[in-house]
């Protein structure tokens, strides 16, 4: 997923119970590093943009958070001058849904809470070789994994929140081309994978003003790493710059 | 101040980590460079099942060879050794400007001359705006156009330009025997100008698992009719044994339509959709990633698409400023008017 912002942690729930439903937009730019094997054995980097849509129900102990992002950027390989090819046309989309159950009372200062994060997330990458055209190639790797999320929030200020959340999936399922992306049919494979074959990381830190109205805005930074032991292996790292607009909707509890 | 400090601060951190977690560039050694080739081709090469050649045994004659190479130099001659083996068009190590491809398809004679064509068949041959291709009258109600190759794009541009240009004529001739292929989308693009009604074409399978047989089920390409004017006269498609690639799948959705006659040479035989690969030295290399079937015959790989008239031509002829093909094309679409 790679970048995605956390927009509506459930702490921001549960502090938002009473001002009702939450959704929250995110735009940001995103610093990718990519390997993908099927497209070839070297390090892509570059800059993308991403942007995500989310919504959160109002809850008090238990919150949910719905997430949907995506994200395009074109990355370059260490022998590729700026503006040349080959490049790497990257696409990446990603649906989250996360519940999490708090750990503290709801006057601390300090919050913790423990959950669950099931998220789907998709990469496609269009290997552009020459300006004709003629030999371009696309990859795809799509990992739905699940595994437990751990947030963290402190107030530090009478309108100021800190937060941090570290998600750490357990369980994925893998899904791959054998190689290129038949353009006719772009059927995947999937390979369910545990971490001994597939380690990844998403971890979150926030900086969350109360704006007047009850909205809030949030500065946030996400590191999303994925890493999948195959033939042709996949690796990527993304960190995102974010810049959150989270607003009320409907009535509270 | 203090909170965005904190998540600036964390971000700096974690965005210089970002290379760490993918890792550098993997150094490879001569031995590493040739192994990455021949398994990356062992794995994804499409057309293994066709070329009667065993992978694993040249592995073993090309190997030690790599092992024992000097230079870079003297690798890449071992490597590009072991791709010639596959006798595919496609295949191909290409270091800097040098290319060590299969040659096989180069020396087999086209046996066109556009001097001779302008020179003695089309005297307002000229090109269409985006250079895609040239053409002309050759005759009062015979039209000409030559195609040199399908790469880049603007080919349905410049054909519907042709044709504006050429609305006195009836019949037409498409000359593809110096097609040296390029994009698939760019032939097909100039099929459907003359495309009646959607037609199957060919086939397409790709490598779909480790095993050299594991191919996707043959998928159909077609080819439909385009927005612009169709030309419905009589069109003959003039080909030779260096039309290849792109070119042969432009012969084999031509040859469906009713209306289309294949006068010339059969076509080389490079079915395959080409794929780049690189290396962390700055070499690429190429092969096919499919494998193409025309319909009712199958696979065209090295033997080619068969003409219906067949005229090859000579030196002699083209020499003495007559085209034996061209004229043979011309004589059949003029038969062909009503």
């Amino acid at each position: 997923m790679l970048g995605a912002l956390l927009l509506a942690s459930p702490s921001d729930a549960q502090e938002n119970a009473a001002s009702g439903h939450r959704v929250t937009l995110a735009v940001g730019p995103l610093l990718v590093t990519q390997r993908d094997e099927h497209a070839s054995p070297l390090r892509y980097r570059g800059t993308a943009s991403f942007f995500e849509v989310s919504y959160a129900p109002s809850g008090v102990r238990r919150s949910l958070a719905v997430r949907l992002g995506g994200a395009f950027g074109n990355l370059r390989s260490g022998l590729t001058q700026p503006d040349h090819l080959p490049r790497q046309a990257t696409y990446r989309g990603w649906f989250e849904v996360e519940y999490l159950r708090s750990l503290s009372t709801a006057d601390s200062r300090t919050r913790w809470g423990l959950g669950a994060l099931l998220a789907a997330r998709g990469t496609v990458i269009h290997h552009l070789y020459d300006q004709s055209g003629g030999a371009d190639a696309g990859y795809a790797f799509v990992s739905t994994t699940l595994g437990p999320v751990l947030s963290l929030r402190r107030a530090a200020g009478r309108h100021t929140t800190l937060g941090m959340r570290l998600g750490v999936p357990l369980l994925a399922v893998i899904q791959r081309p054998y190689g290129m992306v038949n353009p006719d049919d772009a059927s995947l494979r999937s390979q369910v994978a545990t971490m001994d074959t597939f380690q990844a990381l998403d971890f979150m830190v926030t900086c969350t003003r109360r704006l007047p109205g009850g909205s809030d805005i949030t500065l946030g930074y996400r590191l999303v790493v994925e890493r999948y032991r195959d033939a042709e292996p996949f690796q990527s790292a993304s960190g995102a710059v974010s810049l959150a607009l989270a607003l009320r909707v409907g009535g509270g509890e | 101040v203090k909170g965005p400090a904190s998540v600036a601060t964390a971000a700096l951190l974690a965005a210089a980590c970002t290379g760490l977690f993918v890792g550098p560039d993997t150094a490879f050694d001569r031995s590493a460079l040739f192994e990455h080739v021949w398994r990356d081709v062992d794995r994804q090469y499409a057309l293994f099942g066709l070329k009667a050649v065993s992978w694993d045994s040249l592995h073993d004659v090309y190997a030690p060879r790599a092992a024992l190479a000097a230079s870079d130099d003297e690798l890449a001659e071992v490597v590009g050794a072991m791709l010639r083996e596959l006798r595919d068009t496609h295949v191909g190590l290409h270091v800097g400007l040098r290319a060590y491809v299969y040659t096989g398809y180069d020396s087999r004679p086209a046996f066109f001359d556009s001097a001779v064509v302008h020179g003695r068949y089309v005297a307002d041959f000229h090109p269409a705006p985006n250079d895609r291709l040239r053409f002309g009258h050759a005759g009062p109600d015979v039209g000409y156009v030559w195609i040199p190759n399908f790469r880049g794009s603007g080919f349905g541009a410049d054909l519907d330009d042709a044709l504006a240009q050429l609305r006195d004529v009836r019949a037409l001739v498409v000359d593809v025997r110096e097609g040296r292929g390029g994009n698939l989308e760019s032939s097909i693009e100039i099929a459907r100008r003359f495309a009646d009604r959607a037609r199957v074409y060919g086939y397409m399978q790709f490598r779909d698992g480790p095993e050299h047989d594991d191919l996707t089920p043959p998928e159909p390409r077609q080819v439909s009719p385009a927005a612009t004017p169709r030309f419905a006269g009589p069109v003959a498609v003039l080909t030779s044994r260096r039309s290849v690639s792109a070119t042969e799948w432009f012969v084999l959705a031509m040859r469906v339509l009713p209306n289309v006659t294949v006068v010339g040479d059969s076509t080389a035989g490079g079915s395959g959709a080409v794929l780049p690969r690189e290396l962390p030295n700055g070499w690429t290399y190429t092969f096919s990633a499919s494998l193409g079937q025309a319909v009712g015959s199958g696979p065209f790989e090295e033997v080619g698409l068969a003409p219906d008239i067949w005229v090859r031509g000579s030196a002699q002829e083209l020499a003495a400023g007559r085209d034996a093909a061209l004229d043979t094309a011309l004589a059949v679409v003029r038969r062909a008017l009503p």
